[in-house]
């Protein structure tokens, strides 16, 4: 008989990307807006996971190629740059992926381990000085009411300006992000980079260039950061030099420490997680922030393999109990036995 | 194919080879012995250059190599097996070989790595288990294997009975031998078991201390006793 317990996270999956689909129909426009920063930060939080469980790589200032992102598109359609949208989210791609392979080229060949951590975050700490000093992109008061994007597509017009329109556009977007990384990391790219991750010496005995495939994940990977900075500039409707802080540099750690790097959606699960906990706490006033820790600790240390690898292990002993209590178990058993 | 003339290898201040010279021919089986220490190790990562710094002159193929990285070296023909067998434990036995194979698409190189599997003995049952889930002899047929599906001219085999059972080692000859000849790859292996090497190859050369104390045929090894009693002798 097939194991049906394979179907158990490609149905969870399904269930969970229909009910986020469909939350614009019927959850308030908090909720909403939570949703939507949610499916943000869950890609950009994959995007860090390529480089932390899949190349073996800590990035400690991943958002520096976010806040590029967030800072190219809040321009363009703050001072109607004649860009279109899709156009805009493609530039924030390339800037980040180009600016994430300028950096990588120096760093990876001059760092690793932690001076590689530290050398990152050091970037994301000058992108954001930088930006702190710039008249044009409202230095350290940011870049407000940024407007959300009509897309001309030649026989029709997608307007994105209502807050649901917007949110679906952002889905779209993300899943065809996550759905492009699962397929990165599936591929024979995917492959190498695991067993780079694992023990790049000997990579490098079966022939890999682990410089080569270590800065194109350091490529792709600040690419999608950017895009997905792109995306949230329209969605939250303001830029500040915050989001290159460190603090934001953190939340795809947090995430997937919380979700479980493990597992692919890992570190997605764990951005929907945060998102719901920091949502359920918003009303404790003074003290939401040590709630909202305490529970973190809570579940990291109950769950050492993040909510994936929990769910895993269980999903694995609740399908091996079903198992041993079917009855095509009991007829095996019986025919063994005769 | 592989000449090896005067080298002396460093890591950082430590001067560990000292002037050796070694040359395996085309199609050769060649066995370094050696106690441990001895330097056998440090030899193959030499002739890698992983992670040494070696002075004098690496030939491969007539060419001087000693620009080229550790893995232009591996893409160039020349595959190491490390001592520790290094296998991938989230692979499959099929994945972990596969992955060697570079330059070629996934069903390529997976159609390649059953045919590697299926030819050795020890492994053609074993394609879908996870590489953690072997034993100690069937991960360094694995490591070996992985080796060969680079498809390289010349294999680098570190102590590759290490650990195992006598009868696990016999096996792994027979399969060493019959794959080095079915695919025409020389053979550069690092030893202590001399039954092991002997039986695999036709020239031996003796290590000590960084130096190459003894060069060659089994027959003139077995002349000089005194060498395998003074240099290899526990």
């Amino acid at each position: 008989m097939a194991d049906r317990s394979v179907y158990f996270w490609p149905a969870a999956g399904v269930i969970a990307l229909i009910a986020t689909a469909l939350a614009p129909l019927f959850a308030n426009d908090s909720v909403t807006f939570i949703l939507g920063l949610a499916m943000i930060e869950a890609v950009f939080a994959l995007s860090w996971n390529l480089l932390f469980n899949y190349t073996g790589i800590a990035s400690f200032g991943h958002a520096a190629f976010f806040t590029l992102g967030a800072y190219f598109v809040a321009c363009a359609q703050r001072y109607g740059w004649d860009v279109t949208f899709p156009l805009q989210l493609l530039v924030a791609f390339a800037l980040g992926g180009g600016a994430a392979f300028a950096i990588g080229a120096v760093a990876l060949k001059r760092a690793s381990g932690i001076h590689l951590a530290i050398l990152t975050l050091a970037i994301a700490e000058v992108v954001r000085m930088v930006i702190g000093y710039i008249d044009y992109v409202g230095r350290d008061d940011g870049l407000g009411g940024i407007p959300r994007p009509v897309v001309n597509l030649g026989l029709a017009t997608l307007d994105l300006r209502s807050s649901s329109a917007y949110y679906w556009c952002i889905l779209v977007v993300c899943v065809a992000l996550a759905l492009g990384l699962w397929w990165l990391v599936r591929s024979r790219y995917g492959r190498a980079l695991r067993s780079i991750a694992e023990d790049a010496e000997r990579a490098t005995f079966v022939g890999m260039d682990i410089y080569k495939l270590r800065l194109f994940s350091f490529t792709i990977s600040g690419a999608v950061a950017a895009i997905c900075g792109g995306l949230s500039a329209p969605w939250v409707q303001i830029v500040t030099p915050d989001l290159s802080h460190w603090l934001h540099s953190a939340q795809p750690m947090l995430n997937t420490l919380l979700g479980g790097s493990a597992m692919f959606w890992g570190p997605a699960v764990g951005a929907f997680a945060y998102s719901l906990i920091n949502y359920s706490t918003r009303t404790l006033d003074g003290v939401s922030e040590i709630v909202v820790g305490g529970i973190l600790l809570t579940i990291i240390l109950i769950a050492p393999t993040g909510i994936t690898g929990a769910l895993e292990s269980l999903r694995r002993k609740i399908f091996q109990k079903w198992r041993a209590a079917s009855p095509w178990a009991q007829v095996r058993v019986k025919g063994e036995q005769i | 194919m592989l000449e090896l003339s005067n080298i002396d290898t460093f890591y950082g201040e430590s001067h560990i080879l000292h002037q050796v010279s070694l040359a395996v021919h085309d199609k050769q089986r060649v066995a370094v012995l050696g106690r441990n220490g001895a330097g056998k190790s440090t030899l193959l990562k030499s002739i890698m250059n992983a992670g040494t710094t070696v002075k004098g002159s690496v030939k491969w193929r007539g060419r001087d190599v000693s620009k080229l990285k550790a893995y232009q070296r591996a893409r160039d023909g020349i595959a190491l097996v490390p001592e520790d067998r290094r296998i991938y434990n989230h692979m499959t036995v099929q994945e972990n070989v596969a992955i060697a194979r570079q330059g070629v698409s996934r069903s390529v190189a997976m159609t390649e790595a059953r045919a590697i599997l299926g030819s050795i003995e020890m492994l053609s049952t074993l394609g879908e288990r996870m590489g953690g889930a072997l034993s100690g002899g069937q991960q360094q047929m694995l490591a070996v294997a992985r080796g060969l599906a680079a498809k390289p001219e010349l294999i680098l085999l570190d102590e590759p009975t290490e650990g195992l059972a006598p009868v696990i080692v016999e096996n792994m000859a027979a399969d060493i031998i019959s794959r080095c000849d079915a695919n025409q790859i020389a053979l550069l292996l690092c030893e202590q078991n001399i039954w092991f090497a002997r039986k695999c190859t036709s020239h031996v050369y003796v290590i000590d201390s960084g130096r190459i104390v003894f060069d060659g045929s089994w027959e003139q090894f077995a002349e000089k006793p005194e060498i395998a009693e003074r240099y290899l002798a526990v």
